[in-house]
């Protein structure tokens, strides 16, 4: 079994007080669907936050295929893609520009055209690349956002929260599409949706003010917590933190 | 609408950033604008330069130099005085050519005027005048007044009513040199009771001394009144356009949340501001030929060589946008990015000596002046458009300009936190 990512006692601490994620440890094997579930404020975007290097960690260490994310610099984010809550694209320009912005971050060895219709193909949106990013639908927008993060294909792809909106349609496109990326890519993502997690994840870490409260693939944690499905499950968690 | 009021109010009083900066703005820019305006103009800097050394010519740089409001630098020749109000060093030069010729003393004064400052040039000039008028008159009242004891001394025979009529032109001649009642009255004083004497050559002593004062400006340009604002207001303009352009643009990533998806990329932080340099560099050259083509064309404003106005413009819209770029990397809102791309602008208008002379400032507002690079574009578009100068005389404005680019830029490098904690 090999792990993409190891997290190993990850603490973080704000303003020398406020404890938001606490000695949490975790392992990640490659090519699964890795969900981090939790109520509001139990520390799973901070985690994902440390994780994508927008924060550095208190303390504890944080491994992708066994380099350490200290010393590993900006390296790392060549591996790492990345999907925002918010759309976070650039409106005025294109479907073609956007992805091209963010393909030029990396260093990529095929053709760089080929490489962004393929892409857009896969997103479903080449007919629409000259089409600027601000005339899009929430839901292309968000396969635009998803195409912005995989263009240069990496081994990680963060997902935050990628279905918050989105009609049952989108959704279920989005569904399909995060399915076939897991073929080439681990995907980390987020959500308060139960059913998203339990139809999509293959592994789940549930946190609470800020520690692992359970780990394990869906129907392990279903059965941990004696529910029906993940969404009782999750109720269980929050009535017990009430 | 009583409750939106409410509401609203209580939304702004919770962005205490925003409410620090809103209450801060004014208090700062009221200390600029009092310390600014600090005391009437003291210090004005005037050159003076004299033909010869004589009594005279050293009497009437003594007298300049007791005037307290102006401090006076002799140099030791008419072209570095000129080469100093061509590099605004004074405010208005001097040059004496003053002698002694028999019993009169003669010669030109001339005043020469900074023409990019005139309005603290013309004080200077008010200043210095006056005190040179009142040492010619000391002059020829001194003169007079050892004659006429000479004269009385040798008693001659005279008719009273003759020595009155000579008194009185005398009188005239003394009022024309705008001597205070009590000197007049004072040097008309050994006259009284004289009862004859002899007038073989008073005419002569009566008369003023033949010093002419001239005035001039350091141009050969014609300068309207519009042509030394026009300077300014570019100066102002491409900056308030620059800064505003630039100052939200980092702050706006930050809302639209593309700000943090860049810096999940291997784009690092100095790319990030560079680019955003160089994009606005392409439109801040766009704005400085709009501005001078405008002015230059529209307004046939009177410029200096083209090339080197727009240089200077460029360099000013670049340090703007620089400014704009580190404001925009602290800032966390668009209202916060605007108070403070509005105080700066305020305070530049204050402090590049646009409105307020360094002669009216506290010492040190003005040592502060000069490190606000916009002091150096307004004094560099000043003399190249305004005065006969070039590259030459103003490459010390230009470096510093292009400085300011550099060391804005590194700041906004170094502040700017990609990493949220």
């Amino acid at each position: 079994m090999e792990h993409i990512i190891k997290v190993t006692k990850l603490t973080k601490v704000f303003d020398k007080t406020k404890v938001a994620v606490n000695e949490i440890s975790f392992k990640v094997e490659k090519n699964i669907i890795f969900g981090l579930l939790g109520p509001n404020g139990s520390g799973k975007t901070t985690t994902q936050r440390m994780l994508t290097a927008l924060l550095s960690p208190t303390s504890g260490q944080i491994m992708i295929e066994g380099t350490d994310y200290k010393h590993a610099g900006g390296k790392i984010l060549q591996d790492i893609g990345y999907v925002p809550q918010k759309d976070a694209l650039y409106n005025n320009l294109t479907v073609w520009e956007n992805v091209d912005f963010f393909f030029s971050a990396y260093k990529y060895e095929g053709n760089r055209k080929d490489r962004i219709e393929e892409v857009l193909n896969k997103v479903d949106l080449l007919d629409n690349k000259n089409t600027l990013a601000k005339n899009l639908s929430g839901g292309m927008a968000k396969r635009l956002s998803i195409a912005c993060a995989i263009v240069h294909k990496p081994k990680i792809i963060f997902f935050d929260e990628v279905t918050m909106g989105l009609d049952p349609v989108a959704r279920e496109k989005i569904w399909r599409l995060t399915t076939e990326l897991k073929e080439h890519a681990t995907i980390v993502m987020t959500t308060h949706y139960m059913d998203e997690a339990e139809a999509l994840c293959d592994q789940l870490l549930i946190m609470r003010d800020g520690k692992i409260i359970a780990n394990g693939s869906p129907w392990e944690i279903i059965k941990h917590f004696d529910a029906k499905n993940l969404h009782d499950a999750m109720v269980n968690i929050k009535d017990e933190n009430a | 609408m009583l409750k939106i009021a409410y509401f609203e109010l209580k939304k702004l009083l919770r962005d205490r950033r925003w409410l620090a900066l809103i209450i801060l703005q004014p208090i700062i820019l009221l200390f600029i604008l009092g310390a600014a305006t600090i005391h009437d103009p003291k210090n004005i800097k005037i050159a003076v330069f004299s033909q010869w050394k004589n009594e005279y010519s050293n009497q009437i740089i003594q007298n300049l130099q007791d005037e307290k409001d102006l401090k006076i630098e002799i140099l030791t020749s008419e072209k570095l005085l000129k080469d100093g109000l061509d590099k605004n060093h004074y405010r208005g030069g001097i040059v004496i050519d003053i002698k002694k010729n028999e019993s009169q003393i003669n010669g030109d004064l001339l005043f020469i005027s900074n023409s990019t400052v005139p309005e603290i040039s013309s004080q200077a000039k008010l200043l210095a005048l006056n005190s040179t008028k009142k040492t010619l008159a000391d002059f020829a009242a001194k003169n007079l007044q050892a004659k006429i004891t000479t004269q009385s001394q040798a008693q001659s025979k005279i008719i009273q009513s003759d020595l009155k009529s000579k008194i009185d032109t005398l009188e005239t001649n003394l009022s024309k040199l705008s001597l205070p009642n009590e000197q007049l009255t004072a040097l008309t004083k050994p006259l009284q009771g004289i009862e004859k004497i002899n007038l073989n050559g008073f005419d002569n002593l009566a008369k003023p001394n033949q010093i002419k004062i001239n005035e001039s400006k350091n141009t050969t340009r014609k300068i309207r009144y519009f042509d030394f604002y026009a300077s300014a207001v570019v100066m102002l303009l491409v900056l308030i356009t620059c800064l505003n352009m630039s100052s939200a643009s980092i702050t706006q990533e930050r809302i639209d949340g593309t700000f943090e998806r860049f810096f999940v990329t291997p784009y690092t932080k100095t790319q990030m501001i560079m680019g955003k340099m160089l994009t606005f560099s392409v439109i801040s050259l766009i704005i400085a030929f709009v501005t001078i083509g405008t002015l230059y064309y529209v307004f046939n404003a009177s410029l200096g060589p083209l090339w080197l106005v727009i240089l200077i413009t460029y360099l000013t819209s670049l340090s703007a946008v620089a400014i704009g770029l580190l404001v925009s990397s602290f800032t966390h809102t668009i209202a916060e990015s605007i108070q403070v791309s509005i105080t700066i602008f305020f305070s530049c208008l204050i402090l590049t000596q646009f409105i307020f002379q360094t002669e009216t400032m506290h010492p040190i507002l003005t040592k502060i002046t000069w490190l606000v690079p916009f002091t150096y574009s307004m004094q560099a578009l000043r003399e190249v458009n305004l005065l006969n100068v070039g590259f030459m005389d103003v490459w010390q404005d230009i470096a510093i300009l292009g400085g300011s680019v550099i060391v804005f830029i590194s700041l906004a490098i170094v502040l700017l936190h990609r990493k949220a904690d």
